[in-house]
């Protein structure tokens, strides 16, 4: 069992700071989750924790050890790879058993050892195949199995389920939490998925252009974000942004755009050029005093729910997310209306969330 | 008319591929032939397709040590000799290539030794013509005193082998995942350790090719083994070579019987490694 802990950690490859001095606390037993677009430092971070890449600058703490220096194999770590890693030479019993005949262990312990981990993530049966001959599915629980069985106390996993299909990670996904759950070890997840970070984490770490965006539980995240960044990344279909003006008033403020006016009382302190941000199930139709009209420009059937693109005059089609029992038709003339309480705003020029 | 071309086209394919083979299998085909054949029959019009009276008389001569004289000029056939000489001047300097040049490969695809244009300065060196540097390898081994020597023919062959190692060898190499090396150091696995249970494994393959490769090269290379030795080092090529000169004639029988030996052992080694040429030469593009 082991807490991680990076101290401005930094990583420079030639010009780019591919991590840009990165401080982060992960608790002993925590499932992490870092996501991220492709570049943005993910996946480098976790190899410095793995001691695959070394850093420029900055600490990596495991437990009470600093291992900023030490071999990755001295870091008791698992560590999952996006391709899973398993080596194609050998059969799935002698991929899970390697890591303990490097260990030394004796040979009765390792066929025991070996029988018991592959039980637990159901692949008992395969261990006389050789990878190549494995499903996606069955090769992703061996990777898995050959990492349980040295009991690390801190699990690595570089987008293990990014190799699978749809239905297939989904399942996964559930499992992984299973697992975890069960052990109760430190979890290190990297992947670009946002569904998958929301649905695994106990808190996400989002990263951008090498630097920590915001850190927090997945609902914190989706309904507090600190900039816009975070905010276009989760959520699918995305937040809806309006560009437009943001003017004082007595009692909150007045975002301003060619076609809306949006009254949002109580959020005071700002002014200048804004972006308002609500998500597609926060646009509802409504006819009142704070409504505006707009035409039904696209239908998108979900099954569960249905999305609606509508045309109010802004620069962009507004998503809107409602119910299957809504009656509707391309071409329709609806007013809408945004849950005031829902709506955010970010700064025109820096993306930082303001006026909350 | 559709399906009579789908039928048609596999026919002209093959037929092709056969008439192609045909051609390439000839010389060989032709080798062999006349190494069976009596003096006479070498060089008649009609040709003879098959030796008439097949014979063993041109192994014979080729093979018996010391002095013999024949019909068609005299030679000093020691046959044997070569035959050793080829084995392990092509052996040793192929497999010291193998080793330093799958080395370096590795030491480069993985840790970029030598910077970004390494390979391709390595590579020129195999632009230069043979005979450029043939000149100048006899006043250095003048020098060295390693000119007739195994230690020097050995020594050139390893220099001129070392870009196609390095070449064959990091398309090898850059097939074996990082990961698989990653996996393997996270789970406590020395360096060492990872290349003789991981990287060896994978590219076990491509090291067999690599050296039949070379070794083929340097067991039929002439120039460079001419100029720098004499009498006490003789490879096959050379001893090949003897049996055309203006003074005594073209003995072709028994230069078919020395080219046929000389071409069993790389025969043999194919059939020994047969399982690692078709993985080998496909470059991975065949998953086992």
């Amino acid at each position: 069992m082991a807490s991680i802990r990076l101290e401005r950690l930094t990583k420079v490859f030639g010009a780019t700071r591919a991590v840009d001095g990165i401080d982060l606390a992960i608790p002993d037993g925590e499932f992490v989750v870092l996501v991220g677009p492709s570049g943005c430092g993910k996946t480098t971070t976790l190899n410095m924790i793995a001691g695959l890449e070394t850093p420029t600058s900055g600490d990596i703490w495991i437990g009470d050890a600093c291992v900023t220096d030490w071999e990755p194999g001295e870091r008791n770590l698992g560590m999952v790879f996006q391709s899973l890693a398993l080596f194609p030479h050998m059969t799935v019993f002698d991929n899970i058993a390697f890591p303990l005949r490097i260990k030394r262990v004796a040979p009765e312990e390792i066929a025991s050892w070996v029988r018991t981990v592959s039980d637990t993530v159901h692949v008992g049966h395969l261990l006389d195949k050789r990878p190549a001959t494995l499903s996606g599915g069955e090769a992703q629980r061996v990777a898995l199995a050959r990492t349980l069985v040295v009991q690390p106390s801190v699990f690595l996993m570089d987008e293990p389920l990014s190799s699978l299909d749809a239905k297939l990670r989904v399942e996964m996904r559930t499992e992984l939490k299973r697992l975890h759950a069960a052990l109760r070890s430190t979890f290190v997840y990297v992947t670009h998925d946002q569904a998958e970070a929301m649905t695994m984490a106990d808190r996400i770490v989002v990263m951008h252009q090498g630097q920590i965006q915001q850190v927090g539980r997945p609902l914190e995240v989706y309904g507090d974000p600190v900039n816009r960044f975070v905010a276009g990344f989760f959520g699918v279909p995305a937040m809806n942004f309006i560009e437009g003006e943001l003017r004082p008033e007595p009692d909150g403020a007045r975002f301003v755009t060619q076609s809306l006016r949006v009254t949002l009382p109580g959020r005071g302190g700002g002014s200048g050029p804004a972006v308002l941000g609500v998500r597609p199930e926060h646009v509802r139709f409504a006819d009142g005093r704070e409504s505006w009209p707009a035409t039904v420009s696209l239908i998108e059937p979900l099954g569960d729910e249905t999305l609606l693109f509508l045309d109010y005059g802004g620069p962009s089609s507004l998503v809107a997310k409602v119910d299957v029992e809504e009656k509707v038709a391309v071409g329709d003339r609806r007013s809408f209306t945004f849950r005031p309480d829902r709506v955010v705003l970010f700064d025109g020029t820096t993306g930082g969330r303001i006026c909350r | 008319m559709r399906r009579g071309r789908r039928k048609l086209f596999p026919l002209v394919r093959h037929a092709l591929l056969l008439a192609w083979t045909a051609v390439t299998l000839f010389p060989i085909y032709w080798m062999v032939m006349t190494s069976f054949k009596h003096a006479g029959e070498w060089v008649t019009w009609p040709p003879r397709w098959f030796p008439h009276e097949p014979t063993l008389v041109n192994y014979v001569k080729v093979l018996t040590p010391g002095t013999s004289t024949f019909e068609l000029g005299r030679q000093t056939l020691k046959i044997l000799k070569p035959i050793g000489d080829s084995l392990v001047v092509s052996g040793i300097g192929s497999l010291l290539a193998v080793v330093l040049g799958s080395a370096l490969a590795y030491s480069w695809a993985r840790f970029g030794t030598g910077g970004r244009n390494y390979p391709y300065n390595i590579l020129s060196i195999r632009m230069v013509p043979p005979i450029v540097i043939a000149v100048p390898f006899v006043v250095y081994f003048v020098t060295l005193r390693l000119l007739d020597t195994y230690t020097g023919l050995i020594l050139v062959y390893v220099a001129t082998c070392l870009p196609y190692v390095i070449w064959m060898m990091l398309a090898f190499v850059e097939e074996v995942p990082v990961e698989l090396e990653r996996a393997a150091r996270l789970m406590g696995v020395s360096r060492l350790r990872v290349l003789r249970s991981v990287v060896l494994p994978l590219t076990a393959s491509g090291l067999v090719v690599t050296f039949l490769f070379v070794f083929i090269l340097n067991w039929s290379e002439l120039l460079l083994a001419i100029t720098l030795t004499n009498t006490e080092v003789s490879t096959l090529p050379i001893t090949l070579n003897k049996f055309q000169s203006a003074n005594e004639g073209r003995d072709y029988g028994p230069q078919a019987a020395i080219g046929t030996l000389a071409t069993l052992p790389v025969v043999v080694m194919g059939f020994l490694i047969q399982k690692h040429l078709l993985r080998g030469f496909s470059f991975g593009l065949l998953r086992k």
